[in-house]
């Protein structure tokens, strides 16, 4: 196969900025940063700072909760469904559990649900996005077929229909959703080391006699992993709120464990008499949604710009 | 223009059968199989009551659903099964599932189409103002409204809605009635609330995507020339930028069907409205494997017919799409 002249360019270009050591070392002996400030605190925007601030504050409250939480989210009071009160800030729900509790232990199912759907997409997603690149041609059509169905199908029924083979929890309701967004990644990890394929730094290694395999791991995957990064923080808040709909729906978090979704859903029964515990839920689905895409929105700019 | 539609019919029709594939042999990647499942054993997390069947029992149920068959053989059946409407048995109600899809399906196509016309009408229609005006007051407000829109948890807005225009203040009716289901125009009463909520994240989808595309056009030099030679702005506008702004649009539409169908199955699960969505979370809940497969399989195919009619739509707008340039 001959090399198309253009290919080719893009090639150089691209390795230029992007083989590790391609660049002189400036004097303190380590390479100089692409851009002065770049990954400093000054360079995040207000939005980005601020989200990820109420994030760590989110999940530093859910892992401290016994500390923080004035009861335990399953000690069930003998006042059912009261309004907010000096002893039940949040008031209490259809069991007569403290809502504030439960919201503040529910953070942990949030965020673990959204760890367990990242790491399973990242698991899924970057060896079929990288065989896609480098396999060679007939895997690469294939897999990519593969992702166009991922793709036809309503992304929640996808779950849904993942969630019923695995029988509902939070585990398994997160395993679904980094299973349905794995494609995603794919797609965008094998659009990313398209340029690669011509470039300098591969073609020396392999006509070096190194194995295909390491070239993919050791060359082409630090080169072409900066897309993905910025994606994976722009679907954890998809995550969040896709955890909160399937807890919502029980298929995710199983009650009595405390999860805002499944939380929400049951506090619309009791609704009239404290509408409370049906508000404070979403305002935390909310503020936490919005936090988490702040924050990618603030580190996408970093990775564009920077 | 032939040769491009009868391309996308092809990849389409590939698509299709990838995704029963994919559906059909989801159920087989587990340990356990369906009898299993069926008598309450390894599907759900903790419960081990599969083990106290005997295992004849099970084999005999196996033999009667076909399910000894190797697993190509129960694919092909189950495929000539579909082409001929046939979607199985419900493993929960024994009802043929094809019966128990058409009873579901009403609900959901008046909730989705009425919601999709909705977002299509006030999303492009706010879309196309806020472009037309987006130096002004009024195109911002529109554009931080839609942000709004799309960041507020639509489930969580659909329960307040529910509780305080429903319940509280007896504005909508809160659920669907129970019984057998309302005539199409008694109907009507119930979907309201669930139609104008479904419609919110659509509308506001459809309003920042038509509105970024339409005000690129309008900045485009031959909208200029069009200005310069003095047509009136109700032509401009209508006839020379919406025609060009709309085709990156009406590719978005089988997307926002998409998210329809996601929020569709909250919507209706709030409002215990007898559709589609809120039946495959009691199917998944009750273990109806071909209840689940059923409608999967069923919204895959809606949207990817969705996708190939939004793609002829595009050539026909698009004579530079038609002719692969």
């Amino acid at each position: 196969m001959s090399v198309q002249p253009e290919e080719l360019a893009r090639g150089l270009a691209t390795q230029h900025e992007l083989v590790p050591g391609a660049e002189p070392l400036n004097r303190s002996g380590r390479r100089p940063s692409r851009r002065r400030n770049a990954g400093r605190w000054s360079e995040f925007r207000i939005g980005a700072r601020i989200g990820l601030v109420v994030t760590a504050v989110l999940v530093l409250a859910g892992i401290f909760a016994p500390l923080i939480a004035p009861d335990n989210p399953l000690q069930l009071f003998p006042q059912i469904t009261q309004g907010p009160s000096l002893h039940h800030l949040l008031g209490t729900d259809l069991d007569g559990r403290d809502v504030l509790s439960r919201l503040i232990y529910g953070s942990t199912s949030a965020y673990e649900g959204v760890g367990i759907a990242l790491l399973v997409t990242v698991i899924i997603g970057i060896p079929w996005g990288l065989i896609a690149g480098f396999g060679g041609k007939v895997a690469d059509e294939a897999l990519m077929r593969v992702a166009d169905m991922f793709f036809s199908f309503p992304a929640l029924i996808l779950t849904i229909g993942i969630i019923s083979v695995l029988g509902p929890s939070l585990v398994h309701s997160m395993v679904a959703v980094g299973v349905a967004f794995s494609p995603s990644i794919a797609r965008l990890l094998r659009g990313a080391t398209l340029p690669l394929r011509r470039a300098d730094f591969v073609l020396v290694a392999s006509s070096l006699g190194v194995r295909r395999a390491r070239i993919v791991i050791r060359h082409v995957l630090p080169n072409a992993i900066a897309p993905v990064l910025v994606q994976l923080f722009a679907l954890a808040s998809i995550t969040l709120i896709i955890e909160a709909a399937l807890g919502f729906l029980a298929l995710g978090a199983q009650p009595p464990a405390p999860s805002w979704g499944n939380d929400l859903a049951t506090a619309y029964t009791y609704f009239l008499s404290n509408p409370t515990a049906t508000i404070a839920p979403g305002v935390c689905i909310a503020i936490a949604a919005w936090s988490l895409s702040a924050l990618g929105d603030g580190i996408r700019e970093l990775f564009i710009f920077g | 223009m032939r040769n491009m539609i009868l391309r996308r019919v092809v990849t389409s029709a590939i698509t299709v059968i990838g995704c029963s594939m994919l559906v059909f042999v989801l159920r087989y990647l587990l340990p356990g199989g369906p009898v299993q499942d069926m008598l309450g054993g390894s599907g759900q997390s903790g419960a081990g009551g599969g083990g106290t069947v005997p295992l004849s029992e099970i084999k005999a149920i196996e033999r009667r659903l076909g399910l000894n068959h190797p697993v190509w053989v129960q694919y092909w059946d189950w495929l000539v099964g579909i082409l001929h409407g046939n979607f199985g048995r419900s493993y929960y109600s024994d009802e043929p599932v094809s019966t128990l899809l058409l009873q579901r399906l009403g609900p959901s196509l008046i909730l989705i189409i009425g919601a999709l016309v909705i977002a299509v009408v006030v999303g492009g229609g706010l879309g196309i103002y806020s472009a037309i005006r987006r130096d002004r007051l009024g195109g911002r407000a529109v554009l931080a409204l839609t942000g709004l829109g799309l960041s507020i948890p639509d489930f969580w807005l659909a329960t307040m809605a529910a509780g305080v225009l429903g319940l509280e203040l007896h504005i909508f009716p809160p659920i669907w009635p129970a019984g057998p289901n309302p005539s199409f125009l008694a109907s009507i009463r119930y979907v309201i609330l669930p139609v104008l909520l479904l419609s919110i994240v659509a509308g506001a989808f459809i309003c920042r995507q038509l509105h970024s595309s339409m005000a690129d056009t309008l900045r485009s030099p031959y909208i200029r020339t069009a200005w310069a030679t003095g047509l009136s702005p109700r032509t401009i506008y209508l006839n020379y930028a919406l025609r060009n702004a709309v085709g990156p649009v009406l590719t978005l539409i089988p997307l926002a069907f998409a998210a329809l169908v996601s929020g569709t199955v909250l919507v209706e699960y709030i409002f215990n409205i007898p559709g589609l969505g809120s039946e495959i979370v009691t199917a998944v809940i009750n273990l109806d494997y071909p209840v689940v497969q059923a409608i999967v399989l069923l919204l895959a195919i809606v949207v990817a017919v969705l996708n190939l009619l939004a793609d002829i739509g595009l050539g026909i707008l698009d004579p530079r799409i038609r002719r692969g340039v």
